[in-house]
């Protein structure tokens, strides 16, 4: 009886092998495999909001929103103001250093800044004559935008505040006169 | 005559005042003699001129909790020791010495007299104030006639050239006279035959007047100046106790007054029916009836005009009892009367919102006792925008800010724009605002002259009820270039909503407050959020005037949370607004107490 020749067996055991190793790659494909993702929507780079305006209690309070990013400006009590950024998903970091900017035709302006927890921006302001001519330069329209590390929110495009914003805005001189 | 304490005015639309230069600078005078500590202001005026109207505008403004105002009408006396704090005195010539004297004296208090200007001798040794009610300027004659002919439903376009100065010399501005004969001079056109109205329908209408009043027609004054006025009322004897109406407030209009109601003692104006009817006579029968029915209605209008303006709107409230406590006048007693500081009021809209009906019973009677102190109308407020950069141009609104404020309107910080109009532009954004609008033109008739109001464009952000906006140029000689607005057909208001919670009169906890105070309605028609715009204030706050806490467009189409940190009293309602009409509407004001109640 011939013995086997060592070619053959070298073989069989590289093709057993190799069977065993290709088992895997002919089972079938998983049924969960995750669709191939859509190509990452285009976040815009700049949205338009709308205004609104509130007069409540010791407050002034307007807000120009837009589903990607908001921007609320309070003035009073106390002598101060604020503007508030929140834009959805994580757009914003949490717990950073920011810059909030803005560029009109009144002026343009660059407030210091911090996100909090839930990743709102915000920054604050003594309502003295430059912060009220911040606000008045806002209400005549520009973009608003938040800079700093982690920010991929879009820059806010305010409109400007028309009629409604120039009569709120009497509610602020109020303020900085009190 | 006399109102209690706290009453309110009724305050109609033609019988609202229209503010001139030398009212509202009388107005101010008045008002910072209150704020002085001053005790008695006399104010001297020629009939006619619109005395009875500020003390009214007067009362409106000081009567608060705080300060109970009592108006006496037909110089009726009570005794010093027990007349309110704030006491005003109409048709004061009447009075006894001796009563003025205690008037004089009285070491509290704030007590306005009106009188014709030989009163003023009278107080020559009393210790006070004169305060001297003006004829209009001519500069104020044009908005004046404006708004009067809006008023009374009159055709402005009807005025031809010089019919303006012709009114203005035959009135001799005095603003009573000026009532009376604009109408007097339609109606003479109209019998006429004649669209226009001309100066000397004018002139025809002054004199038919004078011919009535028998006074001469040619060569003199066609209209009584005031000093014929002054010598109507007799010196009265010491001690003399009121037994007749002294001034003669309104004299009858061009006789047309023969038709409906003669003043006793007045001649009769058979001159002028004669002249009517020979001048219907050569007309044929169709001319004859319009003119039959201009004399009917106009008379009407006219006697309407005379009742209403000049014998008050007051009601008679019966005994008086000046020391009466303040909820002696009705539940919940909130008795705020004062206006928000501040601010004017629209007219009230032209169809009126069934309130009465819609409001639940037991809120009627409140309403009616308190509600009818503030605003009907919005709240009404100017914003001023001057050019960015323009450093004479920011002075010019600055200057017209410091007038309208002087006139009592309520004016925002004036606003830098980019994009000025070429002309000076006057808008008004609600068509229920655009009395308002022409009162505000002619508060500053000085840098809007007769820029037409316009309704002004809106953009997503529907403005408040009761903003009007004042455009200034580049340059101040600029004038309106604009064609005249289009006609457009008016919709009808929307209808006001029906209040639902909190209840009037409603007792909540301070805490209740902190967590806030769900305001509910129903709204009819419309039910998107943006129809209606919320108002709060608090009533009995800084010199017991209203003060605003809170404003804006809800963001419900049937509710609206307020948080409130003070106990107090507020009131609230709801303007239900049509953007597509551009029309809104108010509900009356509701009450409530927070954290107290009522005492």
């Amino acid at each position: 009886m011939n013995r086997p020749s060592p070619l053959l067996l070298s073989l069989s055991l590289f093709l057993g092998l190799a069977a065993c190793q290709a088992a895997p790659t002919q089972a079938p494909r998983r049924p969960v495999a995750r669709a191939p993702s859509p190509p990452p929507a285009a976040t815009p780079s700049e949205v338009e909001g709308a205004w609104s305006f509130r007069i409540t209690g010791d407050r002034c309070i307007a807000r120009v929103a837009h589903e990607s990013m908001t921007l609320a400006v309070t003035a009073g009590p106390g002598g101060k103001a604020s503007f508030s950024l929140t834009a959805p998903a994580r757009s914003l970091p949490a717990g950073r250093t920011v810059r909030i900017g803005f560029k009109g035709d009144g002026g343009n302006w660059l407030l210091p800044g911090r996100t909090d927890a839930q990743r709102a921006a915000s920054a604050s302001m003594t309502l003295d004559g430059t912060g009220e001519g911040r606000i008045r330069d806002l209400l005549g329209g520009g973009t608003v935008s938040v800079s700093g590390s982690g920010v991929s929110a879009p820059a806010l495009s305010v409109p400007d505040a028309g009629v409604s914003g120039r009569d709120w805005y009497a509610c602020v001189a109020r303020q900085t006169q009190s | 005559m006399v109102t209690e304490p706290n009453s309110t005015s009724q305050a109609a639309g033609n019988t609202a005042p229209v503010p001139h230069a030398a009212w509202t600078a009388a107005r101010r005078d008045i008002l910072e003699a209150f704020a002085a500590g001053e005790h008695l202001v006399a104010l001297i005026g020629p009939s006619g001129v619109g005395k009875s109207l500020l003390l009214r505008e007067i009362e409106n403004s000081l009567r608060s909790p705080e300060f109970p105002v009592l108006r006496l009408e037909r110089a009726e006396w009570v005794d010093a020791a027990v007349a309110p704090q704030v006491l005003l005195v109409d048709d004061a010539g009447r009075m006894a010495d001796t009563a003025l004297k205690q008037l004089a004296n009285r070491v509290v208090g704030f007590t306005v007299v009106i009188g014709l200007p030989s009163f003023r001798a009278r107080l020559e040794t009393l210790p006070h104030r004169v305060v001297e009610l003006g004829p209009l300027r001519p500069a104020d004659v044009a908005a004046y006639v404006a708004l009067r002919l809006t008023r009374m439903g009159l055709d402005r376009a009807r005025l031809a050239r010089g019919t303006l100065e012709a009114l203005a010399e035959a009135a001799g501005g005095i603003p009573g006279q000026m009532n009376l004969l604009i109408g007097a001079s339609f109606l003479v056109a109209d019998m006429a035959g004649s669209q226009e109205v001309r100066p000397e329908h004018v002139n025809e209408a002054a004199a038919l007047r004078a011919e009535s009043l028998g006074l001469p027609a040619e060569g003199a004054p066609t209209v009584a100046p005031p000093e014929m006025a002054v010598e109507a009322e007799p010196p009265p004897a010491p001690s003399q106790q009121p037994a007749q109406p002294a001034e003669p407030a309104a004299p009858p209009p061009a006789g047309l007054s023969a038709a409906s109601s003669q003043p006793p003692g007045a001649r009769p104006a058979v001159p002028l029916l004669d002249r009517l009817r020979d001048a219907l006579a050569d007309r044929p029968w169709a001319e004859r009836l319009s003119g039959v029915a201009a004399v009917i209605v106009i008379s009407a209008g006219l006697g309407w005009l005379l009742f209403s303006d000049f014998r008050g709107p007051s009601q008679p409230m019966g005994p008086i009892a000046p020391q009466a406590p303040l909820h002696a006048l009705g539940p919940p007693p909130t008795a705020e009367g004062a206006s928000v500081p501040g601010t004017a009021m629209a007219e009230a809209p032209q169809q009126a919102p069934q309130q009465a009906g819609a409001e639940s019973t037991p809120a009627a009677p409140a309403e009616q006792a308190t509600g009818a102190a503030l605003p009907t109308g919005a709240m009404v407020r100017v914003v001023i925008t001057y050019p960015r950069g323009i450093a004479e141009a920011t002075q010019r609104a600055s200057a017209l800010s410091s007038e309208l404020d002087r006139a009592g309107l309520s004016v925002g910080e004036p606003f830098p724009i980019s994009r000025p109009p070429s002309g000076p532009e006057l808008s008004y954004f609600f068509r229920e605002d655009r009395d308002a609008a022409l009162r505000v033109r002619q508060a500053g008739a000085a840098q809007l002259g007769q820029t037409a109001p316009r309704l002004g464009p809106v953009g997503t952000t529907l403005p408040r009820p009761g903003t009007i906006e004042l455009g200034l140029p580049a340059s101040a000689g600029a004038s309106d270039e604009r064609p005249p607005p289009a006609e457009e057909p008016e919709m009808p208001a929307p209808s006001a909503a029906i209040l639902s919670g909190p209840h009037d009169g409603a007792v909540l906890s301070a805490e209740a407050g902190q967590q806030g105070v769900t305001l509910s309605w129903l709204a009819p028609g419309e039910t998107e959020p943006g129809c209606c715009f919320v108002e709060v204030v608090a009533i009995g706050g800084w010199e017991g005037r209203p003060r605003e806490v809170f404003a804006g467009y809800a963001e419900a189409a049937d509710q609206q949370l307020v948080r409130l940190n003070r106990p107090g009293r507020y009131a609230w309602r709801v303007l239900t607004v049509s953007r597509a009409a551009r029309r809104y509407t108010a509900t009356p004001w509701r009450h409530f107490v927070l954290g107290e109640a009522p005492p």
